[in-house]
């Protein structure tokens, strides 16, 4: 039977309506706000009040230490014990959202998000507040401990944490601040770390690589504990403080009165490798790498790792697909690459594709290399 | 998560199902455009798309752990997606109506001049206007067959209606819109310039049954 006109306008017009694509959406903001809704839905314990008049001291004068880039400070004799922090608290706030609140954990720990960037997980029992989230996200951590997850970026200072006279400047990293009485911890994961006075040119920051665990009074000076003992002795500022309990400078002839640390300044180590006789005789090669040297070398290596994943990753238009792993290389004292890892493993193509590249990666060689562990999140 | 194979539909849902939010935002992204696309259409230009697919993930996540694979999940999704742009036009009933735009409703295509998406615009909003008319079922029955390419079966399956009443909506919403279009004075004009159009090509869903 023949349609009759309205029939086949009907038609036509379902037939246009079928073309139009899927709406356009702003999915960043979606994505956003429905994390929000459902995170306020998990009725956390929290409470948030109005902001304090009182301004915290001068921050505006704190060095943009792009020295500071990786922090890596780890508890001595623990396992890994700085687990990824969203994943280990029940709740979440937009931290890109919350001006200059006051956040109390209660029972539960709060993790503050800000998307892209960084996610902090404040411990139960616990306040902070946020002073800052334009281009620097910076927490003032008034009781308790906090854990951060920074997304490794090459802007200088991503996330800085004040603990009373004490700030933590990190890059990317993984790591932990606790306020325990009147002494600062820092836990670092991944990375390098500045740990220093708040007020800038009183004492160069403690810098400080992964894994390893930091003491620190509130003004920001470091407490190093007696290698075999309980005494706990206060060391000058400017001295990092290892988890095998060696001094090391953080920079090679610096005092403790040098300005702030740049971009180049060589980061205390703890590399567990012990650095070659013949690297060690040559006063030509650093003792370290520089925090830019380093920098630049990653910078490498996550291009390279996203080359791969984007190539051999099967994808459309309408479908992203999202990896995250976290790579650890070590540095040879030449400069070359050894012991490429990801974890968990990236599908064998990528591997196939990335691991030869990275192999082939040459950094400046230095007396002790190092050893390079960083999340990665791949987006084809 | 890692994500170096794309997981099973089946697996992401058991992991969303057991707290785990990386997966359930990977189930956003899998299904954030069709969801989006079946509430535009549901819509039919009223009220904020991003709020009622924002919705629809919430109300996903809080009934998940509830769902029990006795059927496809896409169903079960279109299912939600359903209930909430229904809830969304009820509570919507009170409030004053925001003007459609042509372009809310059609997206500009590469390869089409400005003249021709108005036009298209225009006739897709005309559409949408007269399926406004229909009863919330027929046009939910419609819109999932003619729009989404669903199945009698899945639609009832959707909707929790037997298939036969499936059908019988269909039907008398293809009658009833017929003679509504008649009745919409934009769509004489509509109607010759479909006379100049080419519309057997492209047809991005499959025909309905």
């Amino acid at each position: 039977m023949k349609d009759t006109p309205s029939q086949r306008l009907l038609s036509a017009l379902a037939r246009e309506a079928r073309r139009a694509k899927a709406p356009d959406l702003d999915w960043n903001r979606v994505e956003q706000r429905l994390f929000a809704e459902i995170d306020r839905g998990d009725k956390a314990e929290i409470a948030v009040a109005k902001p304090s008049a009182r301004r915290v001291s001068a921050w505006w004068l704190l060095p943009a230490a792009a020295a500071f880039a990786f922090l890596g400070l780890h508890k001595p004799a623990q396992p890994p014990a700085v687990s990824p922090p969203v994943m280990a608290a029940r709740t979440s706030l937009d931290g890109d959202g919350l001006g200059t609140s006051l956040l109390e954990a209660k029972d539960q720990p709060l993790i503050v998000e800000h998307p892209g960037r960084a996610s902090w997980t404040l411990s139960a029992h616990s306040q902070a507040r946020v002073l800052g989230h334009a281009d620097v996200i910076r927490v003032q951590l008034l009781a308790g401990a906090l854990e951060a997850r920074v997304v490794p970026t090459r802007e200088p200072e991503r996330f800085v944490v004040e603990v009373a006279d004490t700030r933590v400047a990190v890059h990317g990293t993984v790591f932990r601040v606790t306020r325990d009485g009147e002494r600062n911890v820092v836990d670092v994961e991944e990375g390098v770390v500045a740990v220093g006075p708040l007020a800038r040119g009183t004492a160069a920051p403690t810098l400080l690589r992964a894994p390893t665990h930091g003491e620190f009074t509130l003004a920001g000076a470091p407490i190093e504990k007696a290698a075999q003992g309980d005494a706990e002795v206060t060391t000058p500022a400017g001295v990092a403080v290892s988890h095998h309990g060696k001094r090391l400078p953080t920079a090679e002839g610096s005092s403790p009165q040098d300005a702030p640390a740049s971009p180049d300044a060589p980061v205390a180590s703890v590399t567990q490798s012990a650095a070659p006789a013949e690297a060690s005789a040559n006063p030509h090669i650093a003792q370290t790498l520089t925090i830019g040297e380093v920098e630049s070398g990653v910078s490498s290596v996550v291009a390279t790792v996203n080359a791969c994943f984007r190539e051999s990753t099967a994808g459309s238009r309408d479908l992203r697909v999202v990896a995250h792993s976290t790579i650890s290389l070590d540095v040879l004292p030449n400069g070359g690459v050894a012991n490429v890892d990801f974890t968990p493993p990236l599908a064998p193509a990528v591997l196939l594709c990335s691991k030869p590249k990275l192999l082939e990666l040459r950094f400046p060689a230095s007396v002790e290399g190092a050893k390079i562990v960083r999340h990665l999140e791949l987006t084809r | 998560m890692a994500v170096d194979e794309p997981v099973a539909p089946e697996e992401l849902v058991r992991r969303c199902q057991a707290g785990d939010r990386a997966a359930f935002g990977e189930l956003f992204v899998r299904h954030r455009a069709d969801v989006a696309r079946l509430v535009q259409r549901l819509l039919g230009g009223q009220g904020d798309i991003e709020d009622v697919v924002q919705e629809v993930f919430l109300q996903v996540h809080r009934s998940l752990k509830d769902f029990r694979f006795g059927a496809r999940f896409t169903t079960w999704l279109y299912r939600v997606s359903v209930n909430v742009v229904l809830m969304q036009r009820r509570s919507a009933r009170s409030r004053p109506k925001l003007v459609e735009t042509p372009e809310g409703l059609v997206p500009l295509e590469p390869g089409l001049s400005p003249e021709e998406h108005a036009a298209r615009g225009r006739r897709v909003q005309a559409f949408y206007r007269v399926l406004d008319r229909l009863s919330e079922k027929k046009r939910v029955a419609y819109v999932l067959h003619e729009l989404e390419g669903l199945s009698p079966s899945e639609i009832a399956e959707t909707v929790s209606a037997p298939v036969l009443t499936v059908r019988t909506r269909l039907f008398y919403a293809r009658r009833e819109l017929a003679v509504l279009l008649r009745e919409e004075p934009s769509l004489a004009g509509i109607a010759r310039e479909l006379d100049e159009i080419d519309l057997t090509e492209g047809q991005p869903h499959k025909e309905p049954a």
